[in-house]
């Protein structure tokens, strides 16, 4: 490292002043490529394309650049490549600038052994790799790599109909993306949303601009990648999650989990937010300041939900922000509307491994029709007990799956095949996942995770396929919640809405 | 409301008169992450490394000793190390705040392990000269700093670094046992420097790691420090294989 803090010093790098930025006589920061190509010589640079590829509208870490030092070096000084601090302190209090956490908690410091001092890291993005104080994050100041644009091909090979409602909606899309503005659609789960999105990103893609559809989820990312493929078939498509191996570089076109977004910066047009009240994303400003780092300024960010919540809602409401509202089915069928059922003391029940006989016997009769049951659960615990109870009084093969199973994606895969017949699931599943024919059932459904968008996600699973648009979605309680309430009148003012 | 170190979950601290009286809370772990460690006790401990001898089939027990030190005290490293104690077995769940402690550099995590460790050393080493176990200069540089240095703070007594690690070599988890157990040659040597050599002449040396493996790493240490005649040379690790 010590060589590294020489070499930047006297390539008029500033490696370890994060509190401090150089003074103008020593070294010349260098902001923008243009700025610079007035003060150099006369040779021309030529940027190194795989360097290029590899850090325009990225952000990351010197130490994780599989480039040389000698490369990173020429870049600098030439005004390609610029160097900051990860880690501001403002005002005495730190600041990430990768992740842009400022919750004091979530710092912690040691005497580094690298700057020799005492040293302040990032706790709320650890997983990416330790920002440091002494860390500096390195970013493309250089001429922005070529990318194809596709004007006079048909990009879009879906040969779907979209009900008026959908073509509405995506009309006032087209309108929004164009004008550059924010755009909400809320839309009831198996309003094909995605389908909505196909004429905007064609126009983005065909005018060589970068789209990107985040969504909380690796789960939706898995679901949404074959579709889009599908769709957009001549369009490289990156898909972007922990552990994926669909990675494109350079693609045009990038689905991604909201944390993949935090190595982006100023690189999209536009960003889809997929299901954008999903946990954890309304409870974690880092999400939404991935979101904004990785767009380019002033472009637009595209929301899509069934279920808005706080200040989105409010925004739409007070018509700050544009959107649309798709109260229907893209089938024309009603949501199936949950039935509430009691069924006692379910904690104590399965403690004491029983289970209440009125949820036993809606369990055998889905059984016995064949039919794939989703049974949500409030927590991981209760997940591990009521799969353990239900293969022993059902015998029907249930597994069960929450978010850090390693089997998670094999196991809803078998699900959708059949070769499960009954999933235990926490909400991990509650959005995205969609099997046809199935039936769901919530079991403890007065816990407090279930609050009325996770109740009502829920009930979207079920009824998705115009050929089986009824179901059940039943939720089994110890006594009925605020929350059961509302998600019920949700789905049946939505019902009334759409006029069905 | 005291957060997690491990979940950064806000809970409600166990009250007791020291909470009651504390004006800052420690950074801890909360109930729930806490029950998922799982402590090495009871009596039937190896007399060497502390290992659960319970777990062991009887065929590897021999006067309450553990083959594997058995074998150490034969083979010619007699007394090398005189005990070995780990409050925690190296569990799944060790492993995980291990990796994001050691390998993602969450420095702050070993103190959720403060408490333990100090009552460790008032029971089983009291009045022993701490010293840690060094990374290599390379390694210290990648990592930002020594774990075992971190965790020997924590006791709170003046530490004694007298030792270096000189060869840079392969991490131990990318070796097989034979490669841990018997290397080449010793990395570890003594400081160059007379003051602090004095310093344990006589005395009960407490060397601090993070993990027990094999107990190599520990008796090369031990070994290396024998020119300054200490008395004895234990070690305190934070956590053991089975």
């Amino acid at each position: 490292m010590k060589q590294f803090v020489q070499a930047f010093k006297e390539a008029g790098g500033w490696l370890f002043t994060s509190s401090s930025p150089p003074s103008k006589s020593e070294t010349v920061p260098i902001t923008s490529y243009d700025s610079h190509l007035n003060t150099s010589s006369n040779t021309p640079f030529n940027p190194n394309p795989e360097l290029q590829e590899h850090l325009y509208g990225r952000e990351w870490l010197l130490e994780e650049l599989p480039f040389n030092l000698e490369i990173i070096q020429e870049h600098i000084a030439a005004g390609c490549v610029t160097l900051s601090p990860a880690i501001c302190i403002d005002n005495k209090r730190p600041c990430c600038v990768r992740c842009g956490n400022v919750t004091p908690y979530l710092f912690s410091s040691y005497d580094c052994a690298r700057c020799m001092k005492r040293c302040h890291y990032c706790r709320q993005c650890l997983t990416m790799g330790v920002v440091k104080q002494c860390s500096s994050l390195v970013t493309w100041t250089g001429p922005p790599p070529i990318i194809p644009s596709y004007e006079d091909e048909t990009l879009c090979r879906w040969k779907g109909t979209l009900s008026d409602a959908q073509a509405d909606a995506s009309h006032s899309l087209l309108k929004a993306v164009r004008d550059s503005k924010d755009f909400l659609i809320w839309a009831v789960c198996g309003a094909g949303k995605t389908e909505v999105l196909f004429q905007a990103i064609e126009k983005l893609l065909a005018n060589g601009k970068r789209t990107a559809i985040a969504t909380p989820r690796t789960d939706v990312v898995i679901e949404l990648l074959p579709r889009l493929q599908k769709a957009f078939p001549s369009v490289p498509i990156s898909a972007l999650y922990g552990g994926s191996t669909e990675r494109i570089p350079g693609a045009p076109f990038v689905i991604a989990t909201t944390h993949q977004l935090l190595r982006f910066k100023a690189y999209f047009d536009a960003i889809i937010i997929d299901e954008v009240d999903a946990f954890p994303f309304h409870h974690d400003p880092m999400l939404l300041y991935a979101v904004k780092k990785a767009l380019k300024p002033s472009s637009p960010t595209i929301y899509l939900t069934a279920t808005p919540t706080g200040e989105l809602k409010k925004r739409f409401l007070s018509h700050r922000l544009n959107g649309v509202k798709i109260p229907r089915r893209y089938h024309g069928h009603p949501l199936p509307v949950p039935k509430s059922v009691w069924a006692g003391n379910w904690r104590k029940q399965i403690k004491n491994g029983r289970l209440s006989k009125t949820f036993l016997d809606w369990l055998k009769e889905r059984v016995e029709l064949q039919r794939p049951i989703f049974i949500f659960v409030p927590s991981v615990e209760v997940l591990r007990q009521l799969t353990r109870l239900l293969n022993e009084y059902v015998k029907a093969g249930a597994a069960s799956v929450h978010a850090e199973d390693p089997e998670r994606h094999q196991k809803v895969a078998d699900f959708r095949k059949g070769t499960i017949r009954i999933l235990v699931t926490t909400t991990i599943l509650e959005r995205g996942v969609t099997v046809p024919f199935a039936d769901a059932a919530v079991f403890g459904a007065d816990d407090h995770v279930f609050n009325e968008s996770a109740l009502v996600q829920i009930s979207g699973r079920i009824g998705r396929d115009s050929r089986d648009p009824g179901g059940d979605i039943i939720f089994f309680h110890f006594g009925v919640t605020l929350e059961m309430v509302k998600a019920r009148t949700h789905i049946m003012d939505m019902n009334k809405e759409g006029g069905v | 409301m005291p957060y997690c170190l491990w979940c950064r979950e806000a809970y409600s601290p166990a009250a007791s008169w020291g909470t009651l009286f504390s004006v800052s809370l420690e950074e801890r772990f909360c109930q729930i992450c806490e029950e998922r460690f799982q402590a090495i006790e009871g009596e039937a401990l190896c007399m060497i490394c502390g290992r659960d001898l319970r777990l062991l089939d009887e065929r590897y027990v021999e006067n309450r000793m553990c083959s594997d030190c058995v074998r150490w005290e034969k083979d010619g490293w007699k007394d090398v190390l005189q005990k070995n104690r780990s409050p925690f077995l190296y569990n799944e769940f060790m492993k995980e705040v291990m990796t994001a402690f050691k390998f993602r550099s969450d420095a702050i995590l070993a103190q959720g392990f403060k408490e333990t460790l100090q009552q460790y050393y008032r029971i089983h080493f009291p009045d022993s000269v701490i010293v840690p176990i060094p990374l290599s200069h390379e390694r210290l540089n990648d990592r930002g700093f020594n774990q075992s240095e971190h965790l020997a703070c924590l006791l709170e007594k003046p530490i004694q670094p007298v030792l270096v690690r000189r060869l840079h070599e392969e991490k131990q988890s990318k070796k097989s046992r034979k490669e841990r157990v018997m290397p080449r040659s010793n990395p570890f040597e003594v400081k160059a420097d007379e003051e602090i050599k004095e310093r344990l002449e006589g005395q009960s040396v407490l060397l601090i790691d993070d993990i027990y493996t094999t107990g190599a790493t520990l008796r090369l240490a031990s070994k290396a420090l024998q020119p300054l005649k200490p008395k004895s040379v234990s070690a305190l690790t934070l956590a053991r294989g089975w």
